[in-house]
C-alpha cells in the first residue's frame, strides 16, 4: 500500500511538474527562441530616444507625445508576443484593433524577436514624428536602428534576419493604420485644435499666460486604447464654483494661495520644479513616467520579454490616463487657481512656476502619474505593494535624485507638486490620482498580459 | 565588570556601523564619479537659468496679457521676447549636451548599483556637489 500511494505520489508531481513545463511552452508550433532569451536594452534605448525627439519637435505637447509613446509600446510588443509563452496579441483587445488585423509569423518558420522588434520599433517612431521630425532626429532613428542590428545579427542567417525585419515593418505599419482613426492622427501639426471656441462663464478656464487658446480641447473625443477607461473614470462634478469668500470653492481656491504665498518650504518648492519636468527640456510628463519604467527594467535586468510588456502596459496606461483626463477638462472647463486668485484675492499673485494652457480639473499630472504608478507596482512591487525606488532620471536634468519607498508615494508627490506651483487646487489632485488608479487598473485587468514574465 | 562589557559591545557595535555607512571611497562607484559631480554643477547651474528664464518670459508675457484688450496674438516681433528665445536655444542646446554625457554616465549606476547603493551614491554625489559650493 505504502509503495501504490509512494508512486501514486511521484506521478502527481510528475504530472505537476510537466504542466509547469507547458506553460512556459511557445503556444506557437513556432522554432524560434523566445523572446525572454533577448536582452531589453535595446528597446530601452528607443524609449530614450523618443523622449530626445519628443523634446525636439514641434507639435508634441503633453497629449500628443503620450499618444505616440503608447503607440511605440504597443508596435514593439506586437513584434515580439509571438515569442512569449501563452500571451495573446492585443488584436482583439485593444479598441480599434480587431482581432486578426494584425500580421502573423509564418507557421514553422525562424524569427529573431529582437529584429523583429528593433524593426518595429523604428518604423512607429519614424510614423509617430511623421513630417514634423528633423533631418538630424530621423538620422538618429536611422542610427539606432542599425547599430542595434548590427549588434543583434551575430549568427543569425541572412533569411531570418530578412523575415524578421520584414515581420517588424509589417507590424509597424499595421499598428499605424489603427492609428490613423484614433481621433489624434497627425495631432502634431495642429495642437491646439483650432479652430476652438472658448466658453465663456465665471467658472471657465481663461488664458494664463502667451497660449490664447487651450491645448487639444477635443482629445477627450479621441479613441481609448482600452475599451471603457475614459467612460469609467470619469470624476464626476467639482465643488460648486462660487466667488462668495464663504464658499468652499473660495477656500480651495485661498488654500492654493497660502500655500504659495507662505507655506511653501524649499523642498517644496525643489518638489514642483522636479515634476514640472522643467521648462525648454521636457520630454512631457509622460516622459518622464517612462524614463521611470525604462530605469527599473534596465536596473532588474528585464529581458526582451518584460520590457515590451512592461513599456506596452504603459503606453496603453499613458495615453488612456490623458484621454480621460483631457475629457474632464474640457467637460468641466473649470477656472485655474491663477486665474481665479487674481481675479477674487489678490491681483499681484504669482505662481511658482507657470501654468500650462488648459483647464483645471483634473490634473494630468496626478492623473497620467496615478495610471504609471498602478503599472510600475505591478511589474515590480512585492506583494505589501513596496519598492524602494530612487529616480534617478532627472539628474541629467540637474536635479537631484529623489528616493521612495513605493510607487504610491512618489505619485502623491508628483499630484502634491501641482499645488505646491500653484497650478492646481488640492480636488484636481485628488480626483486626479483616482481616476489615474482606476485607468492603470483598467490597464491591467482588461487585458490578457502574460505571466510569469521574465 | 561583566556587564560593562555587555553593554560596551552594542556601542562598539553601532560605531562600526556608522563608520562604514559614512566612508564611501569615490572610487567604489561605477562611474567617473569627479566627472560627474562636475556635471553634475554645470547641470543645475544650467536648469537655474532656464527656470529664470522662463520666469522672465512668464512675466513678461502676463504683464502685455494683462495690458491686452484684443485677442491678438502677443506681439511676435518683441525684441525681448526675440532675444530671449536665442538665450532659450542656445540654453536648450548646452543642457542637452550636458544631458546626454550624464546620461552616459549614469548607465553603470543604474545597472550596477543595488537600491540601497543608489541612495547613498545620490547621498554623496549632492555632498559633493554642495561642497563645491554648486547650488
Amino acid at each position: 500500500m505504502k509503495r501504490v500511494l509512494y508512486f501514486a505520489l511521484l506521478g502527481v508531481l510528475a504530472v505537476s511538474c510537466q504542466n509547469d513545463d507547458d506553460s512556459t511552452q511557445d503556444p506557437t508550433p513556432n522554432p524560434s527562441a523566445l523572446t525572454r532569451t533577448y536582452s531589453g536594452e535595446f528597446l530601452n534605448d528607443y524609449f530614450t530616444l523618443q523622449c530626445d525627439i519628443t523634446k525636439d519637435t514641434p507639435g508634441f505637447l503633453p497629449t500628443i507625445a503620450a499618444r505616440a509613446y503608447g503607440y511605440l509600446g504597443i508596435a514593439a510588443y506586437e513584434s515580439v508576443v509571438h515569442g512569449i509563452s501563452g500571451a495573446q496579441s492585443l488584436a482583439g483587445q485593444v479598441d480599434g484593433m480587431p482581432a486578426g488585423s494584425l500580421p502573423i509569423p509564418i507557421a514553422d518558420q525562424k524569427y529573431n524577436w529582437a529584429v523583429a522588434c528593433n524593426a518595429s520599433s523604428a518604423q512607429i517612431m519614424r510614423y509617430m514624428f511623421g513630417s514634423n521630425i528633423s533631418p538630424e532626429n530621423l538620422t538618429a532613428i536611422d542610427d539606432l536602428e542599425a547599430v542595434n542590428l548590427e549588434n543583434l545579427s551575430d549568427g543569425v542567417p541572412a533569411e531570418v534576419l530578412n523575415r524578421s525585419i520584414n515581420f517588424g515593418v509589417a507590424i509597424a505599419d499595421a499598428v499605424y493604420d489603427v492609428s490613423t482613426t484614433d481621433g489624434g492622427h497627425e495631432s502634431y501639426l495642429n495642437p491646439f485644435q483650432l479652430p476652438y471656441e472658448i466658453p465663456v462663464a465665471d467658472y471657465c478656464w481663461i488664458p494664463t499666460g502667451a497660449a490664447l487658446q487651450p491645448l487639444s480641447p477635443y482629445w477627450g473625443s479621441n479613441r481609448s486604447m482600452v475599451s471603457g477607461t475614459m467612460e469609467q473614470n470619469q470624476p464626476g462634478p467639482h465643488i460648486p464654483f462660487s466667488t462668495d469668500p464663504e464658499s468652499e470653492f473660495y477656500e480651495a481656491a485661498n488654500v492654493v494661495y497660502n500655500q504659495v504665498m507662505t507655506v511653501n518650504t524649499q523642498e517644496e518648492v525643489t518638489i514642483t520644479e522636479y515634476w514640472a519636468d522643467d521648462p525648454f527640456q521636457t520630454c512631457t510628463p509622460a516622459g518622464h513616467s517612462f524614463n521611470i519604467v525604462n530605469q527599473l527594467l534596465r536596473e532588474t535586468g528585464a529581458s526582451l520579454e518584460k520590457t515590451a510588456v512592461g513599456l506596452a502596459m504603459m503606453g496603453l496606461a499613458e495615453n488612456d490616463a490623458f484621454i480621460a483626463c483631457w475629457k474632464a477638462k474640457y467637460d468641466h472647463m473649470l477656472i485655474r487657481p491663477v486665474s481665479y486668485i487674481k481675479l477674487y484675492i489678490d491681483p499681484n499673485f504669482n505662481t511658482v512656476i507657470g501654468t500650462p494652457p488648459f483647464p483645471a480639473y483634473t490634473s494630468g499630472h496626478a492623473t497620467e502619474c496615478g495610471a504609471g504608478a498602478k503599472i510600475v507596482s505591478h511589474l515590480f512591487a512585492n506583494a505589501n505593494g513596496d519598492y524602494e525606488f530612487t529616480d534617478l532620471s532627472q539628474l541629467q536634468y540637474g536635479f537631484s535624485a529623489r528616493t521612495y519607498d513605493n510607487f504610491y508615494t512618489m505619485a502623491e508627490e508628483c499630484a502634491a507638486s501641482r499645488f505646491y506651483g500653484g497650478i492646481h487646487y488640492t480636488f484636481d489632485n485628488d480626483l486626479g490620482l483616482e481616476m489615474g488608479y482606476g485607468i492603470g487598473d483598467a490597464i491591467i485587468e482588461n487585458i490578457n498580459w502574460p505571466t510569469n514574465i521574465q | 565588570m561583566r556587564s560593562k562589557i555587555v553593554l560596551l559591545i552594542p556601542v562598539i557595535f553601532m560605531f562600526s556601523c556608522t563608520e562604514t555607512q559614512e566612508k564611501q571611497p569615490v572610487d567604489m562607484w561605477p562611474v567617473g564619479f569627479e566627472n560627474l559631480v562636475e556635471l553634475h554643477c554645470k547641470a543645475r547651474d544650467l536648469r537655474k537659468q532656464r527656470f529664470d528664464l522662463a520666469d522672465s518670459i512668464r512675466n513678461y508675457t502676463d504683464l502685455q496679457l494683462s495690458n491686452q484688450e484684443s485677442n491678438e496674438p502677443i506681439l511676435a516681433d518683441d525684441v525681448k521676447l526675440r532675444n530671449w528665445n536665442i538665450q532659450k536655444d542656445s540654453l536648450v542646446r548646452e543642457s542637452k549636451d550636458i544631458a546626454d554625457s550624464i546620461k552616459v554616465l549614469l548607465d553603470d549606476v543604474i545597472v550596477k548599483l543595488e537600491t540601497d547603493q543608489k541612495r547613498v551614491f545620490n547621498d554623496s554625489l549632492i555632498k559633493a556637489v554642495s561642497s563645491r559650493g554648486c547650488e
